[in-house]
């Protein structure tokens, strides 16, 4: 894909997580992964901090998703009372998924590399996840 | 303390209005242009015990301990604690905050023998987190009623307008927007009169700000959404990717001009995004250890989401040639086009 195709990944990698990611933790740590440890082209900048890297660019650019209505970010009250938040594509968002996935034959190969990572790091826990993210940062 | 002196000095004449153009020109942003400036031009520093590097990694967000940056450049920072109340004050709004009171509930997260990872963020108390929420209402509220008002935000794309077709026409204003130093020490009155010289759409444009007569009209407003919109392109969506939304309106407005004939620069378009706070934690672990986001304990934060509306701005003339339906169906042809 071409540089400036961070939104299309984004899409993207939701799609292949069966449309949902869970936390926003899970979320930054996943592109995280995904950028430094399967050289996927996203454009986001990552902060080593002690709790693990976080890209106020990667936020930024849900709440642009979120905006348009192609993903829709559910509040989760977790049973500690604290509140996580899950993101979810909507109808209109799985379908420009499907068009992206469908429709970028010359992206083939990245989009293929993609959903194998994402099926790899679908299958740890959020926790693995961190201790990963934070390896492949520093 | 010298960071938060120096950190908007690069910032050009009606500061934040002229940061699309300035970077346009330079290819730099004002951070970037302050740094050189403290480098190149602030040397004395040094002789009085302050470090240049030290200054210059604040202000570009890159100093060794990520708190210290995030003081002068973050959701918490004490620029907004600044201009958020003094501002308001000025625009007769009785916002009121107790700035002390709302200090003592930061704190530096992260592990204290390895603060190159730490982060600033907020005490797990009530509080913190109550003050944390009436400033960032404050915030947003700023955004909404003062910063992003109707003719203030024409005027602002008049002006980032007007002095792109100036550069365009004009050697002198060219050569002054293109050397960062040269821009930077232009002030808001000046800049203004050196349009007022170049004939057409910049001596049109400082006309109007200056008498507050002739400003555009909005004629297109619309939430940019897939419930309003009918196809947003994917190219489209990528040029509104976080930081594309200046250029991405300024292509578009050079698009919607060339498809219906209208002179250059007497359609304005304007992407115009609601604030939403960046990531900001408070010091309770979660059950993985992680701190817990401001949001997961305040559904006012929670509640605060972005929205992003597409304006349109026409030049008066334009009033009676151009319809809103015409308008309408031109842009949303463009951005399903992209």
């Amino acid at each position: 894909m071409a540089r400036d195709a961070d939104l299309s990944l984004l899409i993207s990698t939701i799609y292949f997580s069966k449309g949902e990611i869970k936390g926003r933790k899970r979320l930054q740590k996943t592109v995280c992964i995904l950028k430094y440890a399967h050289n996927i082209p996203f454009d986001f900048n990552f902060r080593p901090y002690f709790y693990g890297p976080y890209s106020e660019q990667l936020a930024d650019a849900m709440n642009v998703l979120e905006a348009v209505g192609l993903v829709v970010e559910v509040e989760d009250p977790l049973p500690s009372g604290i509140i996580q938040y899950d993101y979810f594509l909507t109808k209109k968002g799985d379908k420009v998924a499907e068009d992206i996935v469908s429709k970028r034959v010359h992206d083939k190969n990245l989009l293929s590399t993609l959903k194998t990572a994402v099926a790899k790091i679908s299958s740890l826990e959020t926790s693995d996840l961190v201790v990963m993210a934070k390896s492949v940062i520093q | 303390m010298a960071a938060g002196f120096l950190h908007d000095i690069g910032h050009g004449p009606f500061s934040h209005a002229v940061d699309f153009p300035l970077n346009k020109l330079t290819s730099k942003t004002h951070e970037e242009i302050s740094t050189r400036i403290i480098s190149e031009e602030l040397k004395e520093l040094e002789h009085h015990g302050i470090s240049i590097e030290s200054v210059n990694r604040i202000v570009s967000a890159q100093h060794w301990f990520p708190f210290v940056s995030s003081i002068v450049n973050g959701p918490l920072d004490v620029d907004k604690l600044d201009y958020l109340l003094r501002d308001s004050h000025h625009v007769g709004l009785k916002y009121a905050l107790d700035i002390e009171n709302f200090i003592e509930g930061y704190t530096v997260l992260g592990d204290d023998k390895d603060l190159s990872k730490s982060e600033l963020g907020l005490e797990n108390t009530p509080e913190a987190i109550t003050s944390a929420e009436i400033f960032l209402t404050i915030w947003k509220g700023m955004y909404d009623l003062v910063y992003h008002v109707e003719n203030s935000r024409i005027a602002e794309k008049m002006l980032e307008r007007a002095i792109l077709a100036g550069c365009a026409d004009d050697n002198d204003l060219r050569g002054t927007f293109e050397n960062p130093e040269k821009a930077t020490q232009l002030y808001d009155e000046k800049l203004l009169e050196i349009l007022q010289q170049i004939k057409g759409f910049p001596q049109d444009t400082a006309a109007a700000i200056l008498s507050k007569r002739g400003l555009f009209v909005k004629t297109y407003d619309k939430e940019l959404s897939v419930e309003q919109f009918p196809v947003i392109s994917q190219g489209f969506l990528e040029a509104i990717r976080p930081t594309g939304a200046s250029e991405a309106s300024f292509t578009l407005s050079k698009r919607t001009c060339e498809t219906l004939k209208t002179e250059q620069n007497h359609i304005i378009c304007d992407l115009v995004k609601s604030r939403v706070p960046h990531s900001i934690h408070v010091d309770e672990i979660d059950s993985q250890g992680d701190p817990i986001e401001l949001k997961s304990k305040s559904s006012i934060i929670g509640a605060i989401k972005e929205k992003i509306r597409l304006k349109a701005y026409i030049h008066p003339s334009l009033q009676k040639k151009i319809d809103e339906a015409t308008l309408s169906k031109t842009i949303e042809g463009l951005v399903a086009s992209w």
